[in-house]
């Protein structure tokens, strides 16, 4: 005889996407394609026109539950420009690990070692959709090239966007990205899905995007 | 506000924030809607909840909790995005028990807002993690 008290943890069922609004679909989708198309190439360069002349963006790093430094890939390259705040006290110190503006941000990004991301991982929330804003997070996994490791580096990524409309196009106003190692058990389902050629060029960023619908929706923040 | 002062207060805010926010959901989860904007929205794992009365629920229903922070950050979001309205975007990593069994790794980002003097969620995202479909089911 046992006791009723359940010995299961019922968690609710994990859904790959969720959108705040159905409306930012495609507009979600040809900004994700196009800016990790262009992170994943030879030259980040032309990131700069999808970030806003005053973006800020900074990078936190961790190993995550069970990793440490013997039995996964090191972190050290990011862990140099860890912004974490439970670490970092000191203000100037906090201040600098924040980058600020188009052309840092994106001089940083181009130092990041050469990726490849698993688009098939990729979870993505649309939290806002506003005529000012989206608020996208999106988390995935992405192995490292030519990175000097003993063996290709399986790391798992999450990054917030604050995404505002910019011309015709959108652009970056802040971006909180975290990096840390894939788990076993995403790095067995890691580039399992066959990529799907692209045939049609993808267009520039920032060009061909389609400008914000003005939908029916309140702004959340007033 | 200067440039500078807001860096700082973002980071404040966010220490504060965080604190109380894990101490509601682990130990004192009745009152957890008391921290969001009436309108606001959770995002557990894709799944979307929206309102802090639902979002109460949900939390009710969810198997007990204890968080512990890895990594923490801050950042005042653009004025343009926000309507000048001052508003932070945090993002934390960590473990999470559930009834006690084995700890896994999550992120959450917040957006939180000031309204009435009181800080507010506006948008809440947690992701656990892990692969969406295991290995042995595909």
């Amino acid at each position: 005889i046992g006791f009723d008290i359940a010995e299961e943890v019922h968690l609710p069922t994990s859904v790959q996407t969720y959108l705040c609004n159905a409306e930012g679909q495609e507009i979600v989708r040809q900004f994700l394609e196009q800016y990790f198309e262009i992170f994943d190439s030879g030259s980040r360069q032309p990131l700069l026109q999808a970030y806003h002349e005053n973006a800020m963006f900074s990078l936190t790093s961790s190993y995550a539950y069970g990793q440490t430094p013997k039995n996964s890939s090191w972190l050290n390259w990011y862990n140099t420009d860890n912004r974490n705040l439970l670490r970092v006290q000191d203000h100037d110190r906090r201040n600098k690990l924040l980058r600020q503006g188009q052309l840092t941000i994106v001089s940083f990004l181009s130092e990041m070692p050469e990726s490849k991301h698993d688009i098939h991982s990729f979870t993505v929330d649309l939290n806002l959709f506003t005529p000012q804003l989206l608020l996208l997070t999106v988390s995935g996994i992405f192995k490292e090239l030519r990175s000097g490791h003993k063996s290709t580096p399986i790391r798992h990524f999450c990054r917030t966007l604050v995404i505002v409309p910019a011309g015709s196009g959108f652009c970056i106003a802040n971006e909180q990205l975290h990096i840390t190692n894939a788990t076993e058990q995403q790095t067995k389902l890691a580039f399992k899905t066959p990529i799907i050629a692209v045939t049609q060029p993808t267009p520039e960023l920032n060009v061909n995007a389609s400008p914000v619908v003005p939908v029916p929706i309140p702004p959340m923040i007033d | 506000m200067e440039q500078k002062a807001k860096i700082d207060q973002a980071c404040r805010t966010a220490e504060e924030f965080t604190k109380l926010y894990y101490e509601s959901t682990d130990k004192r989860r009745h009152l957890i809607s008391k921290l969001y904007l009436d309108t606001g929205l959770l995002t557990w794992n894709g799944n979307g909840i929206t309102g802090n009365e639902r979002i109460q629920k949900f939390y009710m229903d969810l198997p007990s909790s204890d968080h512990t922070l890895t990594t923490l950050d801050s950042q005042p979001i653009l004025d343009n995005a926000v309507n000048g309205q001052l508003s932070f975007l945090i993002q934390v990593s960590g473990t999470v028990k559930y009834q006690d069994k084995g700890p896994k790794s999550f992120q959450q980002s917040f957006v939180i807002t000031a309204q009435n003097d009181k800080w507010k969620i506006v948008s809440d995202c947690f992701r656990l993690q892990e692969p969406l479909a295991s290995p042995d089911k595909s």
